[in-house]
């Protein structure tokens, strides 16, 4: 998976790097801003009141 | 014999055998010279018919040079190269381009490549020229740091390649067959020019440092100077990329230059062999004898022309119609003959190129030659490195596997990364709201000054969910721990801080004032409540009152409290147990998330109790254990105090620790 993308990657070295960097970026800031806070209601860690 | 064959290629070949075909046979030479004038003769008047046709090829380098002089003779030598470039271009290339056959083309062009590339400089471009059949390909490549020029012929075409990086350039001809190639290889401080004559073939390879040409072949080497040409290129250099390099009318050139060389002066002195001389061997002595011999005689004429040639004066013009003449002398007489026609070159500008000690000193003929078949095959070898054949695919199983494998490394990143956010984005989210809520509700307090002496005057609350109305502390958590409280529950409320159950009392009044707290992230204001002991204060802030509430005696202290040291606390004198309704409610507890009676207002007690008898109760609940939301944990704390706000005014009770 990881080879595939970087083989799809263009241009040179550096380039690549960069690239791969903004991608990893951009996936991480999905998951944060998005996947997380989305997600995180659903999950059983911290619910913290009691029914009323 | 040998050079007969060659002579087509080599009509230039011909003419170049004289010079000396043999690059590296630097000593050889001589004998080519004789030879060579024949050949000259001969192969101008083949070469000269193939050449032209070929020489529409070879335009490359010569369009780019032939606005130079220099570019003229190369042009001529890369129209000949076919043909054989080596024996002929010389000659006819430079000066009579038409004269010399293909090779003198080739050579010429080869050559030219050198030239060119020593005066382009570093980062200039690189020729290449690559002559197939009669032809001549010439292919350039430029790196950074190193530039190139190979020739190589094949059959009897010949491929001139020049690669220039920014510190080194290399320049080779490998004349194949009847055609030659040169290489030249030139480094930072060093070139060289070698000549490798197989056959009939002969290579030349000049290296030439950053900024001189070295011709490396003794053959090749040939002193610039016209004089001191003919002798080293009868020796060394048949070729007539030598005698180009020397920049010395060489014998051949004399031959040639006979029968209308005029390329023997011109071509590029600084190019390595561009000749390869085909038939070196044979020609070779043939041209030596005889080319030395013309040489001297020839040899001032010649120097000249070289001089012109490098002028840059491309003007081989002279050649063409020289060269059939100078052909039959030649053949018959040769260098004798010489046409001067060719000197047709006004004295070159390169020249000064090639002063590179470096090369000078790695011009040793031998050397040239070791090196040469040894750079011969390393870059055979390091082409074929080049095409490294592509790693085996594999398998669809084992694709499959790595996938996989990528996906659950990926899965645990993502949980992993998921932590984080939990546990420090959320902060960080939760920080801003909480900073916004508290200067949101500051604004409000001060909007709305409350005269302190008003003791009458009854709470007012402005309870809007998602608004922070009142600020708690906890003393024993430290001065800093300080949050303001919203109303509501929601998750989006309990981001902000501390969320108010919504219908449940308010700060200081009778009933139960219920909180909600995050534990772990968003701010985790009740990270820590499991560490709240009894009796510790809970302060809380309204626009218009202290309250201080504090810690019921846990259930383990309930039964001896009136004994237990901590009841005579100064802390605890207004803390016991309830007692009554309230004999369930202890400081501290944990319950399912189901019990939602432990925030009523007499926890625990499902009956109806006047407000009269109610007692102002602080209950905090989050989640537990941490991490989980199996469990609340929940306090209960009692109003042990009550202050009316005033300017300066702090409760003592928030210096606790």
């Amino acid at each position: 998976m990881y080879g595939w993308i970087w083989r799809h990657l263009p241009g040179p070295l550096p380039v690549r790097v960069l690239e791969a960097l903004v991608l990893v970026a951009g996936v991480v800031a999905l998951l944060m801003f998005v996947v997380f806070p989305w997600a995180e209601p659903k999950l059983p860690f911290n619910n913290v009141t009691t029914a009323q | 014999m040998s050079y007969d064959p060659p002579p087509p290629q080599g009509g230039p070949s011909g003419p170049p055998p004289g010079r000396p075909p043999r690059p590296r046979p630097g000593p050889p030479r001589p004998a080519p010279p004789p030879v060579a004038p024949e050949e000259v003769t001969r192969n101008s008047p083949a070469g000269w018919d193939e050449p032209s046709a070929l020489r529409p090829p070879t335009p490359p380098r010569g369009q780019p040079r032939s606005g130079e002089p220099r570019h003229e003779a190369r042009h001529a030598d890369s129209s000949a190269p076919r043909p054989h470039t080596p024996p002929d271009r010389a000659p006819g290339g430079r000066r009579a381009a038409p004269e010399t056959g293909g090779f003198g083309g080739s050579l010429g062009g080869s050559l030219a490549g050198a030239d060119e590339r020593g005066y382009r400089g570093r980062y200039a471009d690189d020729p290449d020229v690559v002559p197939g059949g009669y032809g001549g390909a010439t292919d350039s490549r430029s790196g950074r740091y190193a530039d190139e020029v190979d020739a190589v012929p094949g059959g009897y075409g010949g491929a001139t390649d020049p690669r220039s990086g920014g510190y080194a350039a290399d320049a080779d001809v490998v004349p194949g067959g009847y055609g030659g190639v040169a290489d030249s290889r030139s480094g930072r401080y060093a070139a060289e020019v070698d000549a490798v004559p197989g056959g009939y073939r002969s290579a030349a390879d000049t290296r030439s440092g950053r900024y001189a040409p070295d011709t490396g072949p003794g053959g090749f080497r040939r002193p610039v100077p016209p004089a001191g040409g003919p002798g080293r290129f009868d020796g060394p250099d048949p070729s007539p990329l030598n005698r180009r390099l020397n920049g010395e009318p060489d014998q051949s050139f004399r031959g040639e230059a006979r029968g209308g060389e005029a390329r023997s002066g011109d071509p590029e002195p600084l190019s390595p062999g561009r000749r390869p001389r085909p038939g070196p061997p044979p020609a070779q002595p043939l041209a030596q004898t005889p080319a030395q011999p013309l040489a001297p005689s020839a040899v001032p004429a010649d120097a000249t022309r070289y001089t012109n040639a490098f002028s840059g004066s491309l003007p081989p013009p002279p050649p063409p119609a020289g060269l059939p003449p100078a052909g039959p002398p030649q053949a018959g007489a040769p260098r004798p003959a010489r046409p001067r026609p060719r000197p047709v070159d006004p004295p070159t500008e390169v020249i000064a190129r090639v002063e590179d000690d470096y090369d000078a000193a790695d011009r040793d003929a031998e050397d040239y030659e070791d090196e040469y078949e040894d750079d011969y095959y390393d870059d055979d070898v390091a082409d074929h490195e080049d095409e490294k054949p592509p790693a085996p695919e594999d398998s669809t199983a084992r694709k499959t596997v790595r996938t996989v494998g990528e996906l659950l490394i990926t899965a645990g990143l993502v949980i992993l990364l998921f932590v984080v956010y939990e546990v420090y984005v959320t902060d960080l989210i939760s920080a801003g709201k909480q900073d916004d809520a508290t200067h949101a509700l500051d604004d409000q307090w001060n909007a709305n000054t409350v005269e302190p002496a008003d003791a009458q005057r009854q709470a007012k609350y402005d309870l809007i969910e998602g608004q922070a109305f009142a600020k708690m502390y906890i003393p024993v958590f430290g001065p800093d721990y300080k949050f303001s409280v919203v109303e509501g529950t929601t998750d989006k409320h309990l981001e902000i801080g501390p969320g108010h159950y919504v219908d449940t009392a308010l700060p200081g009044d009778p009933g139960n004032f219920a909180v909600a707290g995050h534990r772990v992230g968003k701010g985790a204001p009740f990270n820590d409540l499991d560490l709240l002991d009894s009796c510790d204060a809970i302060v809380v802030e309204t626009q218009t009152q202290w309250f201080v509430y504090r810690m019921l005696p846990k259930s383990g202290e309930v039964a001896n409290w009136a004994q237990s040291p901590k009841a005579k606390d100064p802390k605890c004198a207004k803390v016991s147990p309830l007692g009554g309704s309230y004999d369930k409610t202890v400081g501290q507890e944990v319950v399912l998330p189901s019990q939602g009676e432990v925030i009523n207002a007499i926890p625990h007690f499902t009956g109806t109790a006047p407000e009269a008898q109610q007692v102002a109760l602080m209950t905090l609940t989050t989640c537990h254990p941490r991490f989980s939301d199996k469990q609340r944990l929940i306090v209960h704390a009692v109003l042990a105090q009550g202050y009316p706000k005033a300017p300066g005014f702090v409760p003592e009770e928030l210096k606790e620790q």
